[in-house]
């Protein structure tokens, strides 16, 4: 019995990559940017809270970034790790680990970061937090985004098109073998 | 008229056979005849957690190759045409059948579950129009014989996680189906991409579940307790009730008991499912992990997340050790949760579900006490939380028309969602009309900012809400009907101790 076996070499397109733009959106106007993720539903991990504030900037100018850690409980050691997209250019040298004495009085810490970058984009400054009451503490972790320059419109990605029926669909290519049978 | 008949009946076979179907709704279909098959086998790659004491990060060199199940399928002609629709079985394969000779197809592998009144299930990416996520296998010649075609989707190329996630989720249904075959399981959203970067990964409380994606830190698309503790969420919601008020908990904290225990059952519900206790959260370059059954009695009580997931798993497996002499599985928790739990007359609670595991498991109430006495709490009489060992009542009764003293709130544990922020009070209501509700400051902190929420217990609902900024008291109107009614009182000036008296009726 002939069985023939095909290989054939994925053509891989990696998820989330901006391609070529098939369609404008909308881009954002305002300056400041703001996230928090007070009042959201949230999974197990450190009882901490994040907000922030993100000034807009070009390529090369200094955003300030203005980031306040909240938490619900009395007290502990609030520990924060921060790491930086590659792209940025930390100026403010924040410290890139932090701790915060937590108390009843004192349950809210804020953290001002100065930083720029050479590349127009979308990119993060991350933070991961515990609390550490003597006991195995759980994690957080946080993105701050840092908008630069001009910010492409909101490109979807080649890989999202239309089937048949209308509906949107993100396409990747499989590895695939195919072989006869029987 | 018989011909008639019949030709109206090729007619309409014809068009609903050219049909593209306008859902991909799962389920065999073929719109061609021909005397070719395809078969083969839809999988991904999994990525493992390493763990190593308390950290936990995703090991890119320990990955299994798993099996896609009960996916959608389906194969397409160039045109677009849907020629046949078909479903994996548990070892991800498919098979399609009289498919004609000489045509380009490609098999289509949907990030979907769907089986017609049992479970509706798709992987989309929220930030790309809910876009469903497919893999594709290539426009390839049907030829004049049979092929066998296997398609994988890989993890470094960001394939892989939307089956990784049906895959938890179906793990979970599995869990259920096995106890009550009956179930339908209404439609949800799991939403990921590489993109959700500040999503959070959580339940939203109707038909979505939000899961991080960040590459660079916090992504869970491997981490399949996190899926299922928040699939818990939606379980609670769709067959139980949660009266959790959500916001940020931690093992070591004294929770509001509705709280507390919505969070000990996802945590909990993560271990039953995979039989694996050990709940973890990967995360680049950390991560960390917890034991839902062994971890470190901290701060224990009926107030503890985590003494709740221990009670909780304790009761479902089939390890005794120490004070766990009880393996249940997990058909009675999932009864008190679907009866006694959703129906309760007062708030969710570890109170509320161990009464009515008892009730309807009364030969191994002492083996449940047992269970419950080792994590410091006292056995449990009554859905109040009576028997308590501090003796202060975690519910106060109240009579229309008279003033209830001494509702105090307080900020010991912390704020908003913690242990006496909230204070609960049951009335009835015998008849109906409009009557005043009011929350007044009678000592502690001023410029105290009480609020409430008014919940009637059958069926249960929250119906009103005394939220304004008014400081030191809180009133509305409300228009009751005869019944039963809960009272969940609290201050969001967060002030410290502060006491209130309260009425109901003029």
């Amino acid at each position: 019995m002939k069985k023939t076996k095909l290989l054939l070499a994925p053509l891989l397109i990696i998820m989330g990559l901006q391609a070529k733009p098939l369609e404008e959106t909308k881009v954002e106007n305002s300056n400041i940017k703001t996230g928090t993720t007070i009042g959201h539903y949230q999974k197990p991990g450190a009882p901490i809270n994040m907000s922030y504030e993100s000034t807009k900037v070009d390529a090369g100018e200094v955003s300030n970034i203005n980031i306040t850690l909240t938490t619900t409980t009395n007290n502990g050691t609030m520990n924060v790790s921060i790491t930086f997209d590659d792209a940025i250019k930390n100026e403010s040298h924040t410290k890139e680990k932090l701790t915060f004495k937590i108390t009843p009085e004192q349950k809210s810490f804020k953290i001002k970061i100065q930083a720029s970058s050479e590349k127009d984009g979308l990119h993060y400054i991350r933070l991961l937090t515990s609390v550490d009451r003597g006991t195995a503490s759980k994690l957080r972790a946080f993105a701050v985004p840092l908008y630069v320059g001009e910010l492409k419109p909101k490109a979807k990605s080649i890989n999202i098109m239309k089937a048949m029926n209308g509906e949107n669909i993100s396409v990747s290519k499989a590895v695939e073998t195919i072989e006869v049978i029987e | 008229m018989q011909n008639i008949l019949y030709i109206l009946t090729i007619v309409v076979t014809l068009l609903f056979g050219a049909c593209d179907s306008s859902s991909i709704e799962g389920g065999d279909k073929n719109t061609t005849s021909g005397p070719l098959k395809i078969i083969g086998k839809i999988e991904y790659e999994r990525v493992h957690p390493l763990h190593n004491n308390s950290t936990s990060q995703l090991d890119f060199t320990n990955i299994t190759i798993e099996t896609a199940k009960q996916i959608t399928v389906q194969a397409i002609k160039r045109s677009g045409d849907i020629i046949a629709t078909t479903t994996t079985d548990d070892n991800g394969a498919y098979s399609f059948t009289k498919l004609p000779e000489n045509t380009f197809i490609r098999i289509r592998a949907f990030a979907k579950m769907f089986k017609k009144n049992k479970w509706d299930v798709k992987v989309i990416d929220n930030t790309n129009d809910e876009a469903q996520y497919v893999l594709d296998g290539s426009f390839v010649s049907t030829g004049t014989q049979s092929t066998r075609r296997n398609l994988k989707a890989l993890a470094s190329t960001k394939q892989s996680p939307p089956f990784a996630i049906l895959d938890s989720i179906y793990l979970a249904m599995q869990k259920v189906i096995n106890t009550d075959s009956s179930i339908i399981f209404p439609p949800l959203k799991m939403n990921w991409t590489v993109n959700n970067t500040e999503s959070g990964t959580y339940y939203d409380g109707d038909d979505n579940i939000m899961l991080q994606g960040d590459q660079n830190g916090d992504s869970d698309e491997y981490d399949d307790h996190i899926m299922i503790h928040e699939w818990g969420h939606y379980f609670e919601a769709k067959f139980s009730r949660a009266d959790s008020i959500g916001g940020g908990h931690g093992s070591g904290d004294h929770l509001d008991i509705r709280l507390a225990f919505g969070e000990g059952w996802g945590n909990a519900l993560s271990g039953i499912v995979t039989d694996n206790p050990i709940y973890f959260d990967t995360m680049s370059g950390s991560g960390w992990n917890m034991n839902v059954e062994h971890a470190t009695h901290d701060t224990p009580g009926w107030f503890s997340e985590a003494s709740i997931q221990r009670i909780l798993y304790d009761l479902y497996d089939s390890n005794d050790d120490g004070s766990d002499q009880l393996s249940l599985g997990f058909k009675p928790l999932y009864n008190v949760l679907t009866s006694s739990q959703k129906t309760t007359k007062t708030f969710t609670s570890l109170f509320t579900f161990i009464k009515g595991l008892k009730d309807i498991t009364p030969n191994n109430a002492e083996l449940i006490d047992r269970i419950v006495t080792s994590e410091e709490i006292n056995k449990i009489v009554d859905i109040y939380g009576s028997n308590r060992k501090d003796n202060i009542p975690l519910y106060r009764k109240l009579t229309v028309g008279t003033t209830l003293s001494n509702i105090c709130v307080d900020t010991i544990y912390g704020i908003q969602n913690k242990l006496n922020n909230h204070k609960y009070i049951y009335f009835t209501v015998n008849d109906s009309g409009s009557k005043t509700i009011r929350i007044t400051r009678s000592s502690g902190k001023i410029n105290s900012d009480p609020d409430f929420k008014l919940f009637k217990v059958a069926p249960f609902k929250n119906v009103a809400s005394g939220e304004s900024a008014t400081k030191e008291v809180e009133e509305i109107s409300y228009n009751f009907s005869a019944g039963e009614y809960l009272l969940d009182v609290y201050d969001t000036s967060f002030k410290g101790n502060i006491c209130f008296s309260v009425k109901v009726g003029n």
